[in-house]
């Protein structure tokens, strides 16, 4: 990326044609959960006379992409470890009745509280065993990354996540423990935990969404793609007032400029001078857009 | 030993289980309990093992009520189910030292699993077998060891020869021997009349959750248990009509 900005920028003639790309670089915890990371824009192409934006994201253009999801540390405990807290949970106690073993093991002195907590711990374990990898792998990654660099903040954010999802993955397991419970035959539990999970992990993200704008309809988009339109020729016209109240009286020599390319001393110096002072916004002809 | 005083179980459907049901089991006694289905019997077994709760009176083993001090009164009481699922993927000796734990007995060596396997008929090599191998009569004797290991004066059987071969049911005939001459309190429910004529010291008969005849060994050893049996459920039968005509 480096690389293509300086072969640009030795390519060039005149500053007016230097169009640097300049890259976001990836969030550091991305690894674990790349939120809408992947969704946005990663790169914006700076232009003299153009308003910067940031560029379409890679399936930006293919909107069919969006319905795959990022696979990160997150949809792995969301998807897969939620699912297999149902499928561990859901004969622990609709099992245990089925083969009769449940009445051998209360026939001694175990109490109901005492069987269900060493089901419940059992599952955690076997449950944090696999989410605990996740963490630890990614960790590796994030660390063995020569351009990462992980400050104690971050360590508290992802202590918290992994906090976050070790009480995830055992609510989903006491609540396959519960339909386990509460059904008499380990199939109709497992309807029941499959249910849930679907209800959990699809319904509820795509359907609440749905009820959102249902609810708070969103604006057409046209009506916002005018605004936007409208908003961005008032900037270029003010933009361009201030480029004309600063080019005022400048004395350009062309003679060398445009031979000597960009390094050369094409502008001078009085344009150096005031393109600095209005990037930074210190120009006295920026002072219209600084309430903007 | 096991002790049913006035006992009542009334279900929320309005099913009432049974209707103040009381006698005693003594040690070193083998009481049967005969009756169709829905007689009350494995009722019976479920209040004392505190699986439910009795809606009046009171089941007791070694004096210590079932439904109050659960966990006390199961420390001296054995079950056999009437089907012996155990865990299928555990060995034989992996499923007795579990339910050994649970009974509280740790710390079993290899010839206590050895001498339990002799005594119910198993062989030792059984011992190494997964339980998805054992047939329902190596599983119910499994179940036997199960309550041998745990070693307590009562136990408690569900209908324990139902669906067993005749050799197998008589092998189980010969343990249950066995554990009376080593003093056990056996309380057994049971369809098979011709079974609880051999082995029982005495019966008891249930119809629609009451208790409706005691027989003492002496009643039936030379009769044929069979026709008390139905001779006492047309008595209650009779009897039952003549309280609701009355």
């Amino acid at each position: 990326m480096v690389a293509d900005n300086e072969a640009e920028l030795r390519k060039v003639k005149v500053y007016k044609n230097i169009t640097p790309t300049l890259y976001r670089p990836p969030t550091l915890l991305s690894v674990f959960n790349a939120g809408l990371e992947k969704g946005l824009g990663d790169s914006s192409r700076i232009e003299l006379e153009s308003i910067p934006k940031v560029n379409a994201a890679p399936t930006g253009d293919n909107h069919y992409m969006s319905i795959f999801p990022v696979l990160d540390a997150s949809l792995i405990l969301k998807i897969v470890l939620s699912l297999l807290a149902i499928l561990i949970s859901y004969d622990r106690i609709s099992g245990e009745k089925e083969r009769g073993t449940l009445r051998l093991i209360l026939a001694n002195r175990t109490a109901r509280h005492e069987v269900l907590l060493g089901k419940l711990l059992a599952g955690i374990v076997t449950l944090a065993v696999p989410a605990t990898i996740a963490f630890v792998v990614g960790l590796l990654v994030v660390e063995l990354s020569p351009m990462a660099d992980l400050d104690w903040s971050d360590w508290i954010r992802i202590g918290l996540m992994y906090l976050a999802s070790l009480i995830f993955i055992s609510a989903m397991y006491n609540i396959g423990l519960l339909f386990s419970c509460l059904a008499n035959r380990s199939a109709i539990s497992l309807i029941l935990g499959l249910f849930f999970w679907v209800v959990c992990v699809a319904v509820i993200p795509n359907g609440s969404a749905y009820v959102a704008t249902r609810i708070r309809p969103l604006e057409p988009k046209e009506k916002t793609d005018r605004q936007v339109m409208l908003l961005k020729s008032e900037l270029e016209k003010q933009w361009w007032d201030i480029m004309r109240a600063v080019t005022k009286g400048w004395s350009r020599s062309t003679s060398q400029s445009d031979a000597e390319g960009a390094f050369g001393n094409g502008y001078t110096k009085r344009f150096n001078i005031d393109y600095f002072e209005c990037q930074q916004g210190l120009h006295p002809a920026m002072e219209p857009l600084k309430n903007k | 030993m096991i002790k049913i005083d006035e006992l009542t179980k009334r279900y929320e459907d309005g099913v009432l289980a049974l209707d103040h049901v009381s006698y005693a089991v003594e040690p070193g006694e083998i009481f049967c309990l005969l009756g169709a289905n829905g007689a009350g019997k494995t009722t019976t077994i479920n209040i004392l093992l505190d699986f439910i709760p009795p809606t009046s009176g009171s089941a007791s083993i070694n004096g210590h009520d079932c439904n109050k001090f659960p966990l006390e009164a199961k420390k001296y009481v054995s079950y056999v189910s009437e089907n012996v699922q155990l865990y299928g993927m555990f060995t034989a000796r992996q499923n007795l030292a579990f339910f050994a734990e649970l009974a509280g007995k740790t710390g079993l060596k290899k010839k206590d699993y050895d001498g339990v396997m002799r005594t119910v008929g198993l062989p030792e090599k059984a011992l190494r077998m997964r339980l998805k191998h054992f047939s329902k009569g190596m599983r119910q004797k499994l179940g036997i060891a199960i309550a041998l290991l745990k070693d307590p004066p009562a136990i408690l059987m569900d209908e324990p020869t139902s669906g067993l071969d005749p050799t197998s049911a008589q092998e189980f005939l010969a343990q249950l021997r066995r554990l009376k001459e080593q003093d056990k309190a056996i309380l057994m429910t049971t369809h098979d009349i011709f079974r609880a004529k051999l082995i029982a010291d005495r019966v008891g008969i249930m119809k629609q959750g009451r208790l409706v005849a005691i027989r003492k060994k002496q009643d039936f050893k030379h009769a044929d248990l069979e026709e008390i049996y139905m001779h006492e459920m047309q008595a209650a039968e009779t009897s039952k009509v003549q309280q609701d005509g009355g």
